[in-house]
């Protein structure tokens, strides 16, 4: 049973609904983006009705719903991810202004140590905060995983670890990349709760993370939370998903008839919260939104990031 | 002046910085148990309480980089691993995160954090990796050989607003339990508050001869070396950097200027060690290379790796007979 009003639900879904096109929009622009198309629903429901003190670290493939969620236009998100926003493109995803976790590196998994630190300055400064991050299947093989969840364990830390297992760790299915069927699993050797959900229900992937998240405030201490979804459009746009075999095609296509956007807007029409026209409705105007958006970057750069700034910058004062 | 042991030097420093600054946490293994195995902690989770002085499991990865991450959020961690053995793991925090936050989000975050670790601590905790983080942009690395630089500069590099890597001689600095095979060494020290800054090297001999850059450990031997070249009417001029990262270019520089001759020292692998940047340096300054007399000699581990047992130490790492046989080289050339 969710716990969010009316209002909120219907803010739930028109967050799906821009992230699903965000995800189509830097789909066309960029061969080389990784899509979230399919997995909107794991990656929105968990930083959904966070405090805007809660640090969120998103997986690489998927931040479009961090942004969305933080920063205060889809302008600022252009800007982001075309290099013209807060980082100057020096990194490819994170807001300090916004608590949203910078991915320094494309070494995977290294979004642990921050958010553990992250969580431990919260708990040392006695700030009533939470981080929240999100991860795939294949990062819970690295020593990053392990040494966060041992630690923040232990230490009792402020930290959701959602795991985003959307089958595919880079060309290799999880099923031969993961020892366990389940990542909930691991929490075990750690002795912190570990669920599994259905990924493409964010109400349920919502409430789990909330879950966790009033746990972590109540000072129990982290948690893990499985979300289990699938990868539709490959590692990359351009890869085109030629490595998969007809067994994996078949659960891509159940995944792809319990789309999330779709699975979502039923259960707000039945609820009587939605019209099919209402849904068809924001979805235009999330669209046009979007195209205004992405003119409106690229018709204005930030300025002053010559030769003198790339240079500049390396040390703190 | 007061005596205070090296070790003890860098506690009064962490101890006065930690009563300063209460966003200043001391985390790693075993610094909250017993007086730390580093004996850096005696009666600090006492003051501080374990809030302030967290003990960890034994993961240096997730030790270093989340100080990165906690640092990132407005604390200021000093992170002690147990010896530079750990280092590999230590690297991804240092390089891949803390190197990079400030750069990487544009001055939104920085990461001031203080990595510490003792080395020549026996096996290879011999090792010198002081090159490795010294190469990274955004990284700081302070190596103090006496207690007053110690204490001075532990301070400075707490306060500092990047990842500092403090890396502490274990020669100078004995762990409890290696009393008999160690000595501790005593220096004046201050009772006033002072601080070092980072990139300012120290002259600890003045001479005329022949410059003699030298690092850790070198640095005593260097001026053992020093005083027995004396007697062989030669005069040479010793050089603590300090800190490798920044490096003070500039008394290199001028002491080169005006010796013509230079020998540099250092327990790290000769290759690509902090002697190649030095003798970077002053290729690249005409004035420096011109007044060269002789070619430059580096006395440096010989790219061995050191080998477990103690005795065989002595054919691996540096010491004054070496630096002594380095100068009289260069002398004999020019």
């Amino acid at each position: 049973m969710t716990t969010l009003s009316d209002e909120e639900l219907n803010q739930m879904y028109r967050g799906l609904v821009v992230c699903r096109h965000l995800e189509e929009s830097l789909s066309e622009r960029d061969p080389s983006h990784h899509s979230a198309i399919g997995e909107e629903a794991t990656h929105l429901g968990a930083f959904f009705g966070l405090r805007k003190e809660d640090a969120v670290a998103p997986h690489y493939r998927g931040c479009l719903a961090a942004m969305y969620l933080r920063l205060p236009s889809l302008v600022d998100i252009f800007k982001l991810v075309s290099g013209n926003g807060e980082t100057g493109g020096r990194c490819g995803i994170g807001s300090f202004e916004h608590r949203i976790l910078p991915f320094l590196t494309s070494v995977l998994a290294t979004n642990f140590p921050l958010a553990t630190g992250a969580a431990l300055a919260m708990k040392v400064k006695k700030q009533d905060s939470v981080a929240v991050m999100l991860f795939g299947d294949g990062e819970s093989s690295r020593g990053e995983f392990h040494e966060a969840l041992n630690f923040a364990s232990v230490l009792k830390l402020p930290v959701v670890y959602v795991c985003v297992n959307n089958g595919w760790s880079s060309l290799v299915p999880a099923e031969k990349g993961v020892a366990v069927k389940d990542i909930a699993d691991r929490a075990s050797g750690y002795n912190i709760p570990g669920v599994v959900v259905d990924g493409n229900d964010v109400l349920a992937v919502h409430e789990a993370v909330q879950e966790a998240v009033a746990r972590a405030r109540k000072g129990d201490g982290p948690s893990l939370i499985e979300c289990k979804t699938y990868r539709m459009d490959g590692l990359l746009i351009l890869d085109k998903d030629l490595y998969l075999t007809k067994e994996h095609r078949a659960i891509q296509e159940g995944f792809r008839k319990r789309d999330p956007v779709k699975l979502f807007r039923e259960v707000l029409i039945k609820k009587g919260l939605l019209t099919e026209q209402e849904a068809e409705a924001y979805s235009q105007q999330a669209m046009a939104e979007i195209e205004k958006a992405a003119k409106e970057a690229s018709e204005n750069p930030r300025s002053g990031l010559d030769r003198e700034w790339t240079l500049s910058g390396v040390y703190a004062p | 002046m007061r005596e205070v042991n090296y070790g003890e030097a860098i506690r009064e420093g962490l101890r006065e910085e930690m009563r300063r600054d209460e966003d200043v946490i001391l985390i790693g293994v075993d610094v909250g148990s017993f007086e730390g195995i580093n004996r850096m902690s005696t009666g600090f989770s006492e003051e501080f309480g374990s809030e302030r002085v967290i003990n960890t499991p034994i993961s240096e990865g997730i030790i270093t980089g989340a100080s990165v991450g906690a640092a990132m959020m407005g604390l200021r961690p000093v992170a002690e691993i147990y010896n530079v053995q750990h280092f590999s793991a230590a690297v991804e925090g240092m390089a891949t995160l803390g190197g990079r936050l400030h750069y990487a989000s544009d001055g939104h975050a920085s990461a001031p954090m203080v990595l510490r670790a003792p080395y020549r601590n026996g096996g290879d905790g011999n090792d010198s990796y002081e090159s490795w983080f010294a190469h990274i942009p955004g990284v700081k690395v302070v190596m103090p050989t006496t207690p007053h630089d110690a204490k001075g500069l532990i301070k400075s590099s707490i306060r500092d607003n990047n990842p500092v890597l403090f890396l502490e001689h274990a020669l100078l600095h004995p762990p409890f339990y290696l009393d008999e095979l160690f000595y501790e060494h005593k220096g004046p020290v201050p009772e006033e508050e002072y601080t070092i800054p980072l990139g300012v090297a120290d002259v600890k001999r003045e001479g005329s001869d022949i410059t003699i850059v030298a690092t850790g450990m070198m640095v005593h031997h260097a001026l053992a070396a020093a005083e027995a070249l004396a007697g062989d009417s030669i005069s040479p001029e010793v050089i603590d950097p300090r800190t490798i990262k920044p490096l003070d270019k500039k008394t290199i520089l001028d002491s080169v200027k005006k010796t013509g001759r230079l020998v540099i020292a250092h327990e790290a692998w000769k290759t690509l060690g902090i002697g190649a940047e030095i003798i970077a340096i002053v290729a690249e300054d005409q004035e420096a290379l011109s007044a060269l007399k002789a070619p430059v000699v580096r006395v440096a581990n010989p790219d061995v790796h050191i080998p477990f047992i103690p005795d065989k130490w002595k054919f691996v790492l540096p010491n004054e007979e070496d630096i002594v046989n380095a100068v009289k080289e260069v002398m004999s050339k020019g």
